[in-house]
């Protein structure tokens, strides 16, 4: 059942903290509350640890009433992975951004995908570094103007659901923070997924990547996704939404206590 | 059974907005389909025609700050 917003400052949210510190319109407030809305309909609260790097969308573990750990940048896989591996019947989550996962992250990203560990990933993208002020990301769209690329940005971005699925991750999906109901039920199948899940959630920087490109208000810019729909086939340069991919493979810590057993027997 | 489901049930939600939490960003005038909010000078968002809300929460979801709520029975 979805939660109304008194029901979830009041269960899943750290009251006394909020407002949070994002700026006006952005739509990681959106996300966060989709993430919630997630984890209560499918995670236990006593069993679940968010793990989050830095970055704006790193924030988002302090507001949210769970166990959470807030590392360094780029590192919340590796906090995430060393969990899971000591504690396997606990549910960890990393709530991480484009630049943490992408860029300072992104080797931890390809092995954490490659050893298909039981951790779900959740990576708000806006295409920016927001929190240290509108440099250009790995995600960033060419042509974007950022505060390093004031003439607009030469580079080809980085789809990090293709990377995460080359690299063996089980379960990729993509939603924006406008397709609230089914990046709900996306986390909420990430959640419920054995291995190593990827959910990717577009959520627009109106301050930085707005302001700089002539996208003046968050509405705006928040409605712009409204005409993309999963499953749509799309145009190149333009990013597929709903469950890319959804496999099966052996899990990292089910392998490894079979292996670490087998050594440890006569 | 419609007498009931009418007695019981509220038409309109009592749309309430925390103005300590509301960043101004206008997203809920902008996302509501109906008209009922009108952007204060200062940016607020007021309720203007409470009677026009067809209960479909795009604010309540939307709001990036979780300022909007919609308190009431709703007959579905």
């Amino acid at each position: 059942m979805m939660l109304s917003t008194g029901a979830l400052l009041d269960t899943q949210y750290r009251r006394g903290r909020l407002p949070h510190i994002w700026c006006p319109g952005c739509a990681h407030g959106i996300v966060t509350r989709a993430l919630a809305q997630a984890l209560h309909q499918a995670a236990d609260r006593d069993r679940t640890v968010l793990v989050s790097g830095i970055g704006c969308s790193s924030r988002a573990t302090g507001y949210l009433d769970y166990f959470t750990v807030h590392t360094t940048h780029g590192r919340a896989l590796p906090v995430a992975t060393g969990l899971k591996l000591a504690r396997p019947e606990l549910t960890v989550v990393v709530v991480s951004g484009d630049g943490d996962t992408g860029a300072i992250g992104g080797n931890h990203l390809i092995h954490a995908a490659r050893r298909n560990i039981d951790v779900t990933l959740l990576c708000y993208v806006n295409g920016t570094y927001g929190m240290t002020g509108g440099q250009a990301a790995p995600t960033t769209s060419p042509g974007e103007v950022t505060t390093t690329s004031p003439g607009g940005h030469h580079e080809r971005p980085l789809d990090l659901c293709a990377l995460a699925q080359v690299a063996g991750a089980t379960y990729v999906a993509r939603a924006t923070a406008w397709h609230f109901d089914l990046l709900v039920r996306l986390i909420a199948a990430a959640l419920a997924k054995k291995g190593f899940a990827f959910v990717e959630a577009l959520s627009p920087c109106p301050v930085y990547s707005g302001r700089l490109n002539g996208r003046e208000s968050p509405a705006q810019m928040l409605l712009a996704l409204r005409d993309r729909l999963p499953g749509d086939p799309v145009a190149p340069g333009v990013l597929p939404l709903g469950e890319l991919w959804n496999a099966d493979a052996p899990e990292y810590t089910a392998t490894y206590r079979q292996a670490s057993g087998r050594r440890q027997t006569p | 059974m419609s007498d009931i489901v009418d007695r019981i049930a509220d038409a309109v939600p009592d749309i309430l907005v925390d103005a300590s939490l509301c960043k101004k960003c206008g997203i809920c005038v902008a996302v509501c389909p109906e008209d009922v909010y009108v952007e204060r000078a200062d940016g607020l968002p007021v309720v203007a025609q409470g009677e026009l809300c067809i209960w479909c929460e795009r604010c309540e979801i939307y709001c990036p700050d979780y300022a909007i709520r919609l308190v009431g029975r709703r007959g579905w």
